[in-house]
């Protein structure tokens, strides 16, 4: 079982090198509450550094090893059983014909747990951000408030925002998952705003590891009012950014390695706000043919 | 050194006032609110005498300026000049001015800052005075104001070319022309302020429907002397209300509750609004008539192929999910708005 437990976590510290930002649910239980820190590289100016070494944070406990254990089994049968029906655990027919598919629907608690909320509290800001179901258990409702106070460390220049992110899509034994919607061309979503501007980002976990900054982004307008939009993003209009900057050598993104999907508000406004998702889907929109948005002319020419 | 001889022999000999003095003077400015006259200790050095009377933010940061423009002196404390001028730039109100940052750009030398020859280029050379040059242009990206030409033409002449801050500006010639145009449902430039006016505007939003009618009811000014509320505005309730909405409500039948709901909050960019609902139930399924495809349909007609040995395919069971019934509201649009 210790050896269940060591395998376990030298997979997830190998996988840790592109994902440092995000979570590995499955894992969270093995490793002690301290290590959230692990998760990402970011370290607050004027925080010490971490003296701990990682193997120090396993717990090697033979039940929950053997726990983890059944589960990991679980999910392999059931993977298996998906294998043996079709690509993505769909029938071929559906695979090859469809147009579209809702990808995360909000009606109960654990759909809401395949998702996970984040805001600049990180940074040493004041932003708060809390899920939970909306009205008739028919959507999810992220709301929180915004606050753009800049927090003193001296480095930091900017503040103030908030994100719901998808979690990783895992496989047994701490295996990466990708999404392929390489069959769509846009995205589909239900959403009932308050006006305020947000900002969808596409992580496509890429292979090599001085990339793993790497987002697409796009902007999700909100009308606001009690009707509720349905907002169609096609995936020609993402952008490519790191590190929050805008790049200057853009393409359009590719679709068959995703990995995650989420909403940031950072509008620079003071106040609550909130967002609620009924679902979110993709579409393969016929009538969209634009392969990109942008112009690829050289951006920097020499001067 | 605190060689404050040599800067009143400067002051006297070439006349004006040094970038430090400027500097002082800025973040002064800021500091003090506007349209307060002489608020705490006198300063050491009395400020000039046009900057006193010009107390107003676009005036005062002009002033500040403008003894530096005539007389340039030494060229020394740029740097801090601009940091000064930057941090004050939002107090005095002139942070969304190009002209603003074109005023500051022109106060830096022009060519020593040039790296001549390609091994000095090498060298990352002039890391801060590139580094402020990005923060003009940083604080440019913030408040949303889009370089032009002449902002390019001056950050040539003060960097030269292929150097950070002109690459920097050309990113933003490129990007922010596209995304200044990117939201579906754009706001009037200039917003009213919070009154009626904004109510009005963010009823319009919500309602969705340009047939819709918008009701003012405003109690009328009084006739006789009631001098406090003389000048002010009375209160008001907007309301707005679709043809379609008054349609269900004629059909609603009196035996069944209506509810107001809210106050539910709407942005207006900067401003937040509270509106209120009337909303009604949704009927029983019974009772309920069927609803025909809206004719101002903007979704292009997809092709749904069924097949022909499964004919409770998962195709068409889950196009109808989308389709859902109306749960909490008097009228559900089935349009498709918003699209990027």
């Amino acid at each position: 079982m210790a050896l269940t437990t060591m395998l376990l976590t030298s997979a997830y510290l190998r996988g840790r090198c592109c994902m440092h930002k995000l979570l590995h649910p499955s894992l969270g239980p093995l490793l002690s509450n301290s290590t959230s820190k692990l998760y990402s590289s970011y370290r607050r100016p004027g925080s010490q550094p971490e003296k701990k070494p990682s193997w120090q944070n396993i717990d090697f406990s033979f039940k929950k090893g053997f726990d983890v254990l059944k589960t990991q089994l679980s999910m392999l049968k059931k993977e298996t059983k998906d294998y043996l029906v079709g690509p993505g655990g769909h029938p071929l027919d559906q695979y090859l014909l469809e147009q579209t598919r809702v990808l995360w629907e909000f009606r109960s608690q654990e759909d809401l747990n395949k998702w996970v909320i984040s805001s600049d509290v990180e940074i040493g800001g004041k932003s708060e951000v809390y899920l939970k179901l909306g009205r008739n258990n028919q959507a999810a409702l992220l709301y929180g408030t915004l606050n753009t106070e800049v927090p003193r460390d001296g480095e930091t220049k900017y503040s103030g925002y908030c994100s719901m992110r998808a979690k990783l899509p895992m496989g047994s034994f701490a295996r990466k998952k990708y999404y392929d919607w390489s069959n769509f061309n846009s995205l589909y979503l239900r959403v009932r705003g308050d006006g305020r501007p947000w900002m969808v980002n596409i992580y496509t976990d890429p292979y090599f590891s001085h990339q793993k900054d790497d987002l697409y982004n796009y902007f999700m307008f909100t009308r606001g009012g009690p009707y509720w939009e349905e907002i169609k993003i096609p995936f020609s209009k993402f952008f490519l950014s790191s590190r929050g900057r805008v790049q200057d050598n853009q393409h359009p993104i590719w679709l068959d390695k995703i990995c995650t999907l989420g909403f940031t508000i950072g509008d620079k406004v003071d106040g609550p706000f909130q967002l609620e998702i009924d679902f979110i889907g993709l579409l393969n929109d016929r009538a969209h043919t634009e392969e990109f948005a942008y112009e690829m002319y050289e951006k920097n020419p020499r001067v | 050194m605190r060689l404050h001889w040599a800067h009143a022999l400067s002051r006297r000999l070439w006349g004006g006032w040094g970038p430090s003095q400027v500097a002082r003077s800025m973040s002064r400015h800021s500091s003090r609110p506007a349209g307060d006259p002489a608020s705490g200790a006198p300063a050491r050095r009395d400020p000039p005498r046009d900057a006193q009377d010009n107390d107003r933010g676009p005036a005062a940061f002009a002033a500040a300026l403008e003894t530096l423009e005539r007389i340039p002196g030494r060229r020394v404390g740029r740097l801090e000049l601009v940091a000064a001028a930057l941090a004050a730039m939002p107090a005095l109100g002139v942070a969304r001015e190009r002209e603003a940052y074109h005023r500051l750009l022109r106060l830096l030398p022009r060519g020593p800052w040039v790296p001549r020859g390609p091994i000095q280029r090498l060298l990352a050379p002039f890391p801060q005075q590139q580094e402020c040059g990005l923060q003009i242009l940083e604080q440019m990206e913030r408040y949303g104001v889009v370089p032009d030409a002449e902002t390019r033409f001056l950050l040539l002449g003060v960097f030269g070319p292929r150097s950070r801050p002109v690459r920097k500006c050309q990113r933003m010639l490129y990007w922010l022309p596209r995304l200044r145009h990117v939201d579906p449902h754009p706001l009037p430039s200039v917003l009213p302020p919070p009154g009626l006016a904004a109510a009005c505007l963010g009823l319009r939003r919500i309602a969705n429907d340009p047939d819709a009618h918008i009701t003012v009811y405003q109690r009328p000014v009084p006739d006789e002397g009631d001098n406090e509320n003389e000048g002010s505005v009375q209160p008001y309730i907007v309301g707005a209300q679709s043809p379609e909405q008054q349609e269900l409500l004629a059909r609603h039948g009196p035996a069944r509750p209506v509810f107001v709901e809210g106050p539910f909050s709407l942005w207006l960019r900067s401003t937040q609004l509270w509106y209120y609902v009337l909303r009604g139930d949704p009927l029983p399924p019974h009772l309920r008539t069927p609803q025909t495809p809206s004719a101002a349909c903007t979704t292009p007609c997809t092709l749904t192929w069924t097949w022909s040995a499964d004919p409770g395919t998962t195709m068409t069971s889950m196009w109808t999910r989308w389709r859902r019934v109306p749960s909490s509201h008097c009228a559900w649009r089935g349009r498709v708005t918003g699209t990027h």
